[in-house]
């Protein structure tokens, strides 16, 4: 274990009140097999209700409810070493702490997409190419400034194409290309695009030394992946519930009267 | 002009009858193809005339060989397939365990248990029995507090 004393875990929970729930658990467990791991909660003042104390930072993101307060999170860490983790995880192992030994001399470290897990991924492929890192766990080297850069041009990228404000251009009419990129109001909502397009479009990133963990599917292990087939040598350290935080579920006893509906949110959102 | 193609299996392993396809040339482009079941003999008993045109273009060799391949990717799908509900539905009760243990963690009795021992075997319960022992444990404990102070 190389542990550092400034390497810590990143939970952001903004937006849902049922993210702040699964997050607030997922540090939990996380304490419960690594009682020192430093933790710092992203969330939004609004839905604190004290559980947040459970982590040695909290940080409020500049914009209230923003969809992907992740990225700002990521840019915004307060440590060298950072593992970023997707709030609907949960630690099941104490191999965690062999963690920060895969940021080796990497910038970034991911989980792969690749062809195995695409029953359940399937929206990873669109005409000029296809998404290969899963951005639900990332270690990075929040020491180095180019990296902590690259966060801060994810989240600023990713808002744009959030508001609608940019998407890819063809060359040739300067109108959005469409063809090659595929169904912009889908990717809309997630970070995916933006992470392929900063690390394969964007010059500045070409140097970006990018590992996968050792025996990747431990580090993110989708309760959905067929365990007949996919699974990895090691016992999973993390798992992934992507499909138990769906926000309607939630709604009846995680919001109360602070209940927030996708509509209310773009409505706040688009007319900033 | 029609022609029944090479790839007709036997029905059951009585092997007097065949399910076969029958292509017919209609013409400019054109193919018709039908599913036909062909019996050794007709309902009165007597000799069945497809059966003897049938084998005539497929040997029994050929439709024996059909019939095993086709039984073996049968198995197998069947056997994917059996896999992937298991598949389902496991990863339905991993859902379902952690949605319980999220709701059992807004329970306020539970919420306010400073016994982080506890609340870690909840965490870690592997199923829906261990989860509901471990949140009784939790709330009695927190009565059996609440009780010493008064």
């Amino acid at each position: 274990m190389n542990q550092k004393s400034n390497d810590g875990f990143l939970i952001v929970a903004t937006r849902l009140k049922s993210f702040y729930i699964a997050g607030v658990y997922l540090a939990e467990s996380i304490k419960d097999f690594w009682p020192e791991a430093q933790i710092c909660f992203v969330c939004d003042e609004w839905m604190c209700d004290g559980r947040e104390d459970v982590a040695d930072y909290v940080l409020y993101p500049p914009r209230e409810n923003d969809y992907r307060g992740k990225l700002w999170g990521m840019a915004n860490t307060p440590f060298d070493r950072t593992l970023y983790l997707d709030a609907d995880m949960v630690c099941e192992h104490e191999d965690l702490k062999i963690v920060f030994d895969q940021l080796e001399d990497y910038d970034m470290v991911f989980t792969s997409l690749n062809e195995d897990r695409d029953d359940v991924f399937k929206n990873r492929y669109f005409p000029a190419g296809k998404f290969e890192l899963n951005g639900g766990v990332v270690l990075y080297n929040s020491s180095r400034q180019h990296v902590k850069d690259f966060m801060q041009r994810w989240w600023e990228l990713y808002t744009k194409q959030h508001n609608h404000t940019w998407w890819p251009t063809d060359p040739e009419t300067g109108e959005w290309d469409l063809v090659n990129y595929g169904n912009r109001n889908e990717m809309r909502w997630w970070d995916q695009f933006t992470l392929w397009w900063l690390l394969n479009k964007e010059e500045k990133w070409s140097d970006m030394n990018i590992g996968i963990f050792d025996d990747d599917l431990r580090w993110n292990y989708y309760t959905r992946y067929p365990v007949w087939n996919l699974y990895p040598k090691n016992p999973v350290i993390f798992s992934h519930h992507s499909t138990s935080l769906k926000k309607d579920r939630y709604e009846e006893y995680a919001f109360g009267d602070q209940m927030r509906t996708e509509m209310d949110y773009d409505g706040i959102y688009d007319s900033r | 002009m029609s022609k029944w193609l090479d790839n007709a299996f036997w029905v059951d392993n009585s092997k007097t009858a065949v399910k076969a396809i029958l292509e017919t040339d209609l013409g400019g482009g054109k193919v018709d193809r039908n599913v036909h079941t062909i019996t050794k003999t007709a309902d009165d008993g007597t000799e069945n005339i497809l059966w003897s045109q049938f084998f005539e273009q497929v040997s029994a060799e050929k439709v024996d060989k059909n019939t095993n391949e086709r039984s073996a990717r049968k198995e197998k799908e069947r056997v994917i397939e059996a896999q992937r509900r298991e598949e389902t539905l496991r990863a339905k009760q991993l859902e379902a365990l952690f949605d319980a243990k999220l709701k059992a963690f807004e329970i306020q009795d539970i919420k306010d248990c400073k016994n982080r021992q506890l609340k870690a075997r909840l965490r870690k319960a592997k199923n829906m029995v261990e989860v509901n022992a471990f949140a009784t444990i939790i709330i009695m404990e927190q009565i059996n507090n609440e009780s010493e102070e008064q």
